[in-house]
């Protein structure tokens, strides 16, 4: 049996739970926030993994992004892929889904005979929801998205999307790109034999120059403005200790504001 | 290296452990540094502090690549009432010679940085990981267990902070008692570069330390602090559990006031706490000192107890890095004999022996007991505050003669021998 | 000039939306109105007065997505200054689709904020605890529109001869089946309360007390993200939850109720006139979005609501 080549694309995001917004002129604080797999990424990843142990595969981690982003290579391996791709490129911090989906196209053409490339439904930051199929059709292949649940049987893949309106299940034949819901499995949390493991797995650095892409051809048609913090200011009255004054507290507070 | 067997697998990723690993990676030992927060520094806080000495021995003028927020060169102590304060300024580049100085630090960033030193060195970092156990052959320590995983090393050092979870598995201290801690709590403020400057009179880069004494701790001995960082203030609390816990003061209590006590007020004026923690010291220094080595294991930093509180200094990463660097030594001394017994590792007790580890917590080993004196946190600050306010209040009334001014207030509640008592046990501390 | 704007979608009220806001960010403008596997989404595109119409007549086993390239030379050779894609998640891939085909810039879910000789958009990011302003610069700019961006005029269909079929075959991605959600018939967006529920409800039966609750104040329950979708919840239908990723609501009163209150749940409430938070963490970050909040165990607060609720009707 041929071994399948299954790509998971995962991006590196700062957490959002850690971005402040400055109160003065609404723009975003960054100092204090860590970076993390996108979140639905450690799904595209697991599902890699999950993939491997049922059919054997060779999982690639691939991410493309500032120097920074190569830090998570650790990570994305000790949850059991096994070889990192890192394409390093400096423009990438925030940009355009269409640019970096023509780049991981060509990564993925690097790294070759691939049967499947996994994404995350959307990116944590940007939610963006566009790099899975754009990649999809810059390699000329088919693209499934929102698979809550997928299955492979020989080189046919059957997908069960998560639609607006109801599933919707689908079959294609490989290779193909899916992108995967939160939902499709539960990611698992490194162990540290995973981790120090991870350390010794092999990761390759690539430029744009060395997937032969000359800047030029991956300009954005998108020119960001600004990105200002759109929080609501709200009153925050907070009641703790005793439950009967703290609701009765409440409750006169939303009678005063005519809301009961 | 036979899959998952290290030379050294230290546990804790702050100044330590982080000396450790950097110590033995350099000179090509496999080396595991375990954290158990997500990343290194995240768990940490301190008063952010540091004295250069010990650092710039392994990495010398680290303060060049190392995020830090200020150099000091303005030292104050600060004696607090309820509403007023007698404060001594220490102006003095002399602060900031290369041998001396200490800068400002943010924790998160310098622990980070420092763990990316024995990264860069070759050490392995594991985060996101706690440690559970020990692994023990016979009478030695062999490796460590996280969760299910079980990893092993020639020796392990226990650099897991102040409550070190392995120094107790090994059996090398028992808990710890509420005499032997004090709990510090700590609030980053953040203000713009410019305004920091201008509040405390500092130039570029130059930062000021407050250390406070007095009513802030509500009569529980210990201290306030109050340090200028980049674009932020810290701003801290120290109490001695004990008698925290026998005066029954409320510490986010403590703090509020603090805060708003008509002498910091203004500093922090107009701030926003971007990050609120709270941490326990280790303050009994030799008097806390566990069994520092067994069969294959070492313990540094905060897991030995190494801290010196003054009262008006609070040491501990210089402990930590001295330390951490000293037991890094030892094992390279057990690997050069392949013999990784309590017999060969002792002499880790040796060098701290011969070390400022040594050296400053002897000198300064009764100054705990100092420290317990009540009259330090109420009686002097009044005395020193109502003092001074007679002295420069000016209502036209008949004049005092300045002895007999003083003299009046040393007289009340015994005031004068109190101060001679504890000025007497202060000269014999210090 | 007249501008040539394209609207896309499968489902007729959000193509009548999609020409009604054509219309609105460029009165008369020339819309070319896309119909994807639905007929009667092309009658009301030619109801609602879009000017030429094609309806993608999709084969068995043919996904609405499969219609991208051939949609994409349409557009090519009869360009466009702005196309309009309804921001289903069918629709958000068909876009993606689309804009990668044509070599084109996508904003998704997002509003047109100017419509000029460049177009401006803007979108939520990182949850929504941001808004990303974004201008085009080159290429056709494609936008996929959340539903409810604009009005929905009443349905009218019209047969005309506006209309173009083409018949689509299936591209490499065949459908074999389609489960249809069950609909639930409460509608969210309308409802003057909400209260919502997270992971801090233990069990499926604890529903009942927020049920009570909603029932005294005329509302609805809802959910967080994992309670519709997560292995073990799942206790709400999987469209039900309300977020960034789920539904917007905008009632008088929202009270959530064990719920950390993640940027990505509370941009789907933001508008709530009032919002309440329930949390026995008084570290959890909900706290920072309520203009009421009790910290305490909601399985004594929501009983004790109920009860206090009770008395002063
Ligand atoms: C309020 C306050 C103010 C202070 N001010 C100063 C000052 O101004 N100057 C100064 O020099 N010192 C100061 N100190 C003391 C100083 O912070 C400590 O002495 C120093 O951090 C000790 O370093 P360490 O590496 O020994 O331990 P720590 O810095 O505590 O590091 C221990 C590490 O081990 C990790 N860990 C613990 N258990 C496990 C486990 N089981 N598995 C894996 N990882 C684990 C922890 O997450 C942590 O990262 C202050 C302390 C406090 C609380
Ligand atoms: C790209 C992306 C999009 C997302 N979109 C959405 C979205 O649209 N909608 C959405 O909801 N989520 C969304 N999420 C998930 C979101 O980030 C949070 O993970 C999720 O909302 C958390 O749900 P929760 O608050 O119910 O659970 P938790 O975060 O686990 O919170 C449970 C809370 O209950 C409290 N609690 C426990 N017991 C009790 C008790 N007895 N009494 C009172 N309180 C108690 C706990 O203190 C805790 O704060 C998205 C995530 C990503 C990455
Ligand atoms: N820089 C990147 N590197 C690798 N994969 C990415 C990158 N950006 C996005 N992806 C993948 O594309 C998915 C969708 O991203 P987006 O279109 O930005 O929402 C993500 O969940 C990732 O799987």
């Amino acid at each position: 049996m041929i071994t399948l080549r299954v790509v998971a694309c995962y991006k590196y995001v700062l957490d959002e739970q850690d971005l402040r917004v400055n109160p003065g002129d609404r723009s975003l604080s960054t100092d204090r926030a860590a970076w993390k797999i996108s979140d639905f990424d450690r799904n595209a990843i697991e599902e890699a993994v999950r993939i491997k142990e049922k059919h054997g595969a060779v999982v690639f981690a691939l991410t493309a992004g500032p120097a920074g982003a190569k830090a998570s290579l650790k990570d994305a391996l000790a949850r059991g892929s096994d070889e990192g791709f890192f394409i390093q490129e400096e423009s990438l911090a925030g940009a355009d889904p269409a640019v970096t989906a023509k780049i991981l196209a060509r990564a993925i053409k690097k790294i070759g005979s691939c049967d499947l490339v996994l994404c995350g439904e959307g990116a944590s930051d940007d939610y963006a929801q566009q790099v899975g199929p754009r990649v999809a059709v810059h390699l000329g292949w088919p693209a499934v998205t929102y698979a809550g649940k997928i299955l492979l049987e020989g080189g046919v893949l059957k997908a069960e999307r998560k639609l607006d309106d109801g599933t919707e299940l689908v079959e294609l034949e490989l290779p193909a790109v899916v992108t995967v819901t939160g939902d499709i499995n539960v990611p698992r949390i490194p162990s540290i034999k995973q981790l120090i493991g991870a350390g010794k797995k092999p990761v390759q650095t690539l430029t744009l120059a060395d997937l032969g892409i000359e800047p030029g051809r991956v300009a954005s048609s998108l020119r960001s403005e600004s990105v200002k913090g759109a929080v609501v200011e709200r009153k925050r009255h907070i009641f703790k200790g005793d439950t009967v004054e703290a609701v009765s507290q409440l409750v006169t507070a939303l009678v005063k504001e005519g809301a009961i | 290296m036979s899959d998952d067997k290290f030379d050294c697998i230290i546990v804790g990723t702050g100044p330590a452990g982080s000396a450790a690993a950097y110590e033995l990676a350099r000179r090509g030992l496999e080396v595991a540094l375990v954290e158990k927060g997500d990343r290194p520094g995240c768990k940490n806080m301190t008063g952010g502090r540091l004295y250069c000495h010990s650092l710039r021995q392994i990495i010398p003028d680290f303060w060049e690549e190392a995020p830090v927020e200020r150099r000091v060169e303005k030292e104050e102590l600060c004696f607090l009432t309820e509403r007023g304060a007698v404060t001594l300024t220490l102006d003095n580049e002399a602060l900031g010679e290369e041998s001396a100085r200490s800068y400002t630090v943010l924790r998160a960033d310098f622990d980070a940085w420092l763990a990316g030193k024995a990264e860069e060195a070759g050490a392995m970092i594991v985060t996101g990981i706690r440690v559970d156990d020990l692994l023990w052959s016979g009478d030695r320590v062999c490796g460590i267990k996280a969760g299910e995983d079980e990893i092993f090393s020639d020796v392990v050092i226990a650099a897991d902070g102040v409550n070190s979870l392995l120094a107790r598995k090994a059996g090398l201290r028992g808990e710890l008692r509420p005499e032997h801690v004090a709990v510090g709590v700590k609030s980053v403020i953040a203000l713009p570069k410019k305004i920091v400057e201008d509040r405390f009179c500092l130039r570029e880069n130059t930062g000021a330390a407050r250390l406070f004494v007095g009513a802030c701790t509500k009569g529980v001995p210990g201290g306030g602090f109050l340090y200028t960082n980049k674009e932020s203030l810290s701003l801290g609390l120290v109490f001695n559990v004990a008698s925290l816990v026998k005066a029954g003061v409320s510490v986010a209590e403590a703090v509020e006031d603090f805060k708003f006590h008509p002498v910091i007020q203004p500093f922090v004026e107009g701030g926003e706490v971007v990050e609120y923690s709270a941490h326990l010291v280790p303050e009994a220094g030799l008097a806390m000192k566990p069994v520092l080595f067994t069969g294959g294991m070492l313990v540094a930093g905060d897991a030995a107890g190494f801290v010196l509180n003054t009262g008006y200094i609070v040491r501990g990463m210089d402990f930590a890095v001295t330390s951490g660097a000293l037991a890094a030594r030892a094992v390279m001394a057990a690997k050069e004999k392949g013999d990784f017994s309590a017999a060969t590792l002792k002499i880790y007790g040796d060098f701290l022996r011969q070390s400022h580890v040594f050296r400053d917590l002897e000198t300064y080993k009764n100054v705990p007991d100092l420290l317990e004196e009540p009259d330090l946190y109420t009686t002097f600050p009044t005395l020193a505050v109502d003092i001074l306010t007679d002295l420069f209040k000016v209502k036209g009334d008949p004049p005092e003669r300045v002895r007999k001014l003083v003299m009046r207030h040393l007289n009340r509640k015994k005031s004068f021998l109190k101060l001679v008592k504890t000025c007497w046990k202060g000269a014999r501390s210090l | 000039m007249q501008k040539r704007v394209w609207v896309v979608s499968e489902k007729e009220e959000l193509m009548a939306e999609l020409i009604n806001g054509a219309g609105r960010i460029s009165p008369g403008a020339a819309v070319t109105a896309a119909a994807v596997g639905s007929a009667r989404a092309a009658k009301v595109a030619a109801g609602a007065g879009a000017g030429r119409i094609y309806y993608f007549k999709l084969g068995g086993g043919t996904p609405v997505e499969a219609v991208y390239t051939r949609l994409a030379q349409l557009i090519k050779n009869e360009g466009a200054d702005l196309v309009l894609v309804a921001s289903t998640r069918r629709g958000k891939t068909l876009a993606a689709l689309l804009a990668a085909e044509m070599d084109c810039g996508l904003a998704s879910e997002a509003r047109i904020e100017e419509f000029a000789d460049s177009v401006k958009t803007s979108r939520f990011v990182f949850g929504g605890l941001a808004v990303s302003t974004d201008v085009f610069v080159s290429g056709t700019p494609v936008v996929s529109v959340p539903p409810l961006t604009w009005e929905r005029p009443p349905l009218v269909e019209a047969d005309s001869p506006a209309i173009t079929e083409i018949a689509c075959e299936s591209g490499r991605v065949r459908v074999v089946g389609q489960k249809p959600r069950e609909g639930s018939t409460v509608n969210l967006e309308e409802a003057e309360v909400v209260v919502s529920v997270g992971r801090g409800v233990k069990r499926r039966e604890d529903l009942a007390m927020f049920e009570e609750l909603a029932g005294l104040l005329g509302g609805v329950v809802s959910c967080t993200r994992p309670i519709a979708e997560e292995e073990g919840y799942r206790w709400f239908p999987e469209d039900f939850y309300i977020g960034i990723t789920g539904r917007t609501v905008k009632p008088k009163l929202y009270i959530l109720a064990g719920s950390s209150g993640q940027i990505q749940h509370l941009s789907g409430c933001r508008d709530a006139k009032i919002f309440v938070g329930i949390n026995k963490n008084e570290e959890a970050p909900v706290f920072e979005s309520s203009d009421y909040g009790i910290v305490g165990d909601l399985y004594q607060v929501v009983p004790e609501l109920i009860k206090q609720i009770k008395e002063v009707r």
